[in-house]
């Protein structure tokens, strides 16, 4: 059932320019336009673990790498290992001691393996492995930081020579003014004039001439390749990075992360998850407000002829709506972006530097008749599956174009003729516009006002197969 | 000061290395890089194997963007808005690629900054040494380049296209591995390669190219691919493998003869220096033996003709406190940890002000100090 998400047999154009399918695509109500996974800017919500989910602050995340503290993952085969207990009497007269161990029931893998003794607890202090040479590196960083330290101070002590008796400077430099704004370029706070400042030393690493050869049973060692760990398993741990399976040790659990998406023009949130829930406080979804296109009916296509295509536009949104159509110019194709705007909004935004729409490049095998006119679609109503009279104003279609219609869905007819110099089972490209009413339903806060109507141009692609 | 600076909000810097087959990527002042995952990407449903190979501008910018996205939001865990950004690369990194990585990172996912560090630079903040001849294996190319007191000579590089991909490429050859599976022949070439082969020494390879066999003989690997077919990697290709590193083409240039130019073309004064100060970097040179066989090479090779007049008698190899593959992110580690990116970094609004980015640091693009 899911797979008819992802055909893609029908996309809409994205105001950036991408083909996407519909349920891939927001809604910006604000700069009354479509918006994809591409356009919008994404933000970090919440942090989680996939596996326990439970929820870290961004700080708590931080401090612990990005790993869950509880959940491990198998070094073998990624999957999530379970913690397993067993009694033990390790003297006579004691009661029962019970201890835990790890083991990965996909691959039988077992925290044996590597010789992590068992744990009393269950939650278990699980060791955790650091690189042997931890503290050469901190000792380099330090030399460096120091370094690169002294070389401003060094620059500073060249600038506060000669200025006679005057200490006004000493104000300007030495004062609170001075001292943000240093903190704002991210240099040091002043220390003195930088005298009596002296780099911590370090030996600088010693080359060897005698550098490891191959052990000589390498040759004929039997190899078991079960016994030699992936480049997927190494570079899991990339600090440890053993070849030996034996030598690989659990992984704390990656964490991640829920967006909540904002649309990068005018800066209003699009998707916003809820907290420690599986819901969302907005969620402006392209799914909700434009009319879902499907075909139900198509002719089959022969070169330079015309036959019919009967489309099925279905309202999602609790308002009625009308749509348009236009066929689309592939001349004009990558003109009007720019995001319309109701009447009394204001932009919260500043105008910054956004990135640049990516130019669409279609071609089209063929032409369309669209419908004329303004053709109405009545709004969902859940009720109306349930009401047996159904009954539907017609009067005002025209039978030229209205194949049927039925609650908040209309069937129309389409013309289409593909390119006489089309292939045989190549997919047939063809474009039209569908300009759908929005009504802006937003509770406007500053200058309440009549619901608007504006009218919402969405470029369609169909991608109609071509094959007997 | 010290303790100071340990307390301050400071804004977490990222590092990132791309290389052209595995991406680093970590936090500045760490020890380690977060991940090292396949430089790869989807757009639209469509697969790239690798960013670097997309010729169209537009390609480019979209592999970027998704690969970025996805660093930041499934590993770093962290918005990129506001925050600051090292990119690890190499010097003989394309232009085109540079551009577009900071236009999609100061417009798309607007960092505050942005700084470039030579790879082969920075893998010397991991020795704590300034001087030395840095020779990069990567996947596509071998890329050496010396540096002086911490400046790059480019006027020495050499690079060639005998890396990590020629090594698997003999694989292919060599092992039909297409009978077997047809669609992951890259993968498990590069499984092979990790797991099965090394690198053999100089002796044996040469008894090895007459055709003769060697005693001790080297065991086969039967190799299983998902369980159903099994091939046999006999001996003699899992220690002959890497050998095409070390083959001198037609103009007698090999990672060998690599090394020895550059050490003839350069100054007198550091010759000894460089061939005492030899820096491997790169996932390729963590193939078991390859030091140990460059070092018999290059000892074999000075007795030619052609380099008989250095004065050289040994080489010194240096082993960095990490492993080979993720040096120069180390190294961009610790140069974000220091002052000096605050200075030699590229801000936002000098980007957008300028509209281009620099090759190397100037006074246009470096933010004023007094």
């Amino acid at each position: 059932m899911a797979s008819y998400m992802f055909q893609k047999t029908i996309t809409s154009i994205c105001t950036c320019g991408l083909q996407k399918l519909l349920p891939d695509l927001f809604f910006c109500r604000h700069c009354i336009t479509l918006r994809c996974d591409f356009c919008v800017s994404h933000e970090i919500d919440t942090t989680y673990c996939p596996h326990c989910f439970e929820n870290l602050s961004s700080t708590e995340a931080k401090h612990k790498k990005n790993r869950c503290a509880s959940c491990l993952e198998c070094p073998r085969c990624f999957n999530t290992l379970s913690t397993r207990s067993y009694s033990r009497t390790p003297e006579p007269k004691k009661p029962p001691q019970k201890m835990y161990y790890l083991l990965c029931l996909f691959c039988n893998w077992r925290s044996h393996e590597p010789n992590i003794p068992d744990q009393p607890t269950s939650s278990g202090n699980w060791p955790v492995n650091k690189n042997p040479d931890d503290g050469r590196i901190l000792d380099l960083i330090n030399y460096y930081k120091s370094v690169s330290l002294k070389e401003v101070f060094d620059k500073q002590k060249r600038n506060t020579k000669h200025y006679g008796r005057n200490y006004m400077h000493f104000l300007e430099k030495f004062g609170l003014n001075a001292m943000m704004a240093r903190k704002k370029v991210g240099f040091p706070n002043f220390h003195a004039d930088g005298t009596g400042f002296s780099t911590s030393e370090i030996n600088p690493a010693e080359a060897i001439e005698n550098v490891p050869e191959l052990s000589s049973n390498t040759f004929e060692d039997i190899v078991d390749l079960k016994q030699i760990s992936t480049l997927e398993q190494r570079f899991a741990t990339p600090e440890l990075q053993a070849e030996n399976t034996d030598d690989l040790f659990p992984i704390r659990k990656h964490l991640r992360v829920k967006h909540s998406l904002r649309c990068r023009v005018c800066e209003h949130n699009v998707v916003k998850p809820e907290y420690n829930a599986v819901k969302f406080k907005i969620k402006h979804l392209a799914y909700y407000y434009v009319p879902e296109i499907k075909i139900i009916k198509c002719e089959p296509l022969l070169a330079g002829k015309w036959s019919s295509l009967v489309l099925k536009l279905c309202n999602p949104s609790q308002a009625s709506t009308a749509v348009r159509f236009e066929k689309l110019d592939l001349n004009a194709i990558n003109i009007i972006r720019e995001p319309r705007q109701l009447e009394g909004e204001d932009l919260i935004s500043t105008p910054k530097q956004l990135p640049e729409p990516i130019p669409i490049v279609l071609e089209l095998q063929g032409d369309i008749i669209v419908p004329e006119g303004e053709i109405k679609i009545a709004a969902r109503d859940d009720t109306a599956e349930y009401d047996d009279t159904n009954e539907v104003n017609t009067d005002n279609d025209d039978p030229k174009y209205v194949y049927w219609r039925k609650g908040n869905k209309v069937a129309l007819k389409f013309e289409v003729k593909p390119n006489e110099n089309i292939k045989k089972n190549e997919n047939v490209q063809l474009g039209f516009v569908m300009h759908f009413m929005y009504s802006d339903t937003m509770l406007h806060v500053i200058n309440p006002k009549q619901p608007q109507t504006v009218l919402v141009p969405i470029k369609i692609v169909l991608n109609l197969p071509n094959s007997f | 000061m010290k303790i100071e600076s340990d307390f301050l909000p400071e804004k977490q810097c990222i590092v990132i290395d791309i290389g052209t087959k595995y991406t680093k990527f970590g936090f500045a002042t760490e020890h380690s890089p977060r991940c090292i995952i396949p430089t790869c990407c989807e757009i639209d449903g469509t697969f790239i194997p690798d960013i670097y190979k997309c010729k169209d501008e537009q390609t480019l910018m979209l592999a970027l963007t998704n690969f970025i996205h996805m660093l930041f939001y499934k590993y770093a865990l962290v918005a990129p808005k506001d925050k600051k950004v090292i990119i690890v690369e190499s010097l003989l990194s394309p232009t085109i690629f540079k551009e577009i990585l900071a236009k999609v990172l100061f417009i798309t996912y607007e960092v505050t900054s942005l700084c470039f560090v030579p790879s082969h630079c920075a893998s010397l903040f991991t020795l704590g040494i300034s001087t030395g001849l840095v020779l990069d294996v990567g996947y596509k190319e071998v890329i050496l380049i010396p540096v002086c007191e911490g400046v790059p000579v480019l006027r020495l590089w050499q690079a060639m296209p005998l890396a990590g991909q020629s090594v698997e490429n003999q694989i292919k050859t060599r092992i039909d591995i297409s009978q077997l599976s047809d669609e992951s022949i890259d993968s498990i070439a590069e499984d092979i390669k990790a797991r099965c082969c090394f690198v053999t020494t100089l002796k044996r390879s040469k008894i090895l190219a007459t055709g003769q066999s060697v005693e001790p003989k080297t065991t086969d690997v039967e190799y299983h691919i998902n369980g159903e077919s099994s091939i046999t990697i006999s001996g003699d290709v899992r220690e002959t493998v890497h050998d095409v590193l070390f083959e001198e083409n037609i103009d007698e240039m090999s990672i060998t003869t690599m090394i020895l130019e550059t050490i003839v073309n350069s100054n007198v004064d550091i010759r000894l220096k460089l061939a005492e100060n030899i820096v491997l970097i790169g996932g390729t040179v963590m193939a078991k033996g390859f030091m140990s066989r460059l070092k018999e090479e290059l000892v074999e090779k000075l007795k030619c003709s052609k380099y008989n007049n250095l004065k050289i008698t040994k080489f010194k190899f240096h082993v960095a406190p990490a492993y080979e593959n993720y040096i120069a992110w180390l190294g961009g580690s610790i140069f974000g940890s220091t002052n000096n990116l605050n200075i030699l970094s590229q801000t936002r609004e000098n980007y957008i002000n300028e509209n281009y980015v620099p090759d190397w640091p100037t006074t246009f693009t470096r933010q004023k100090t007094e």
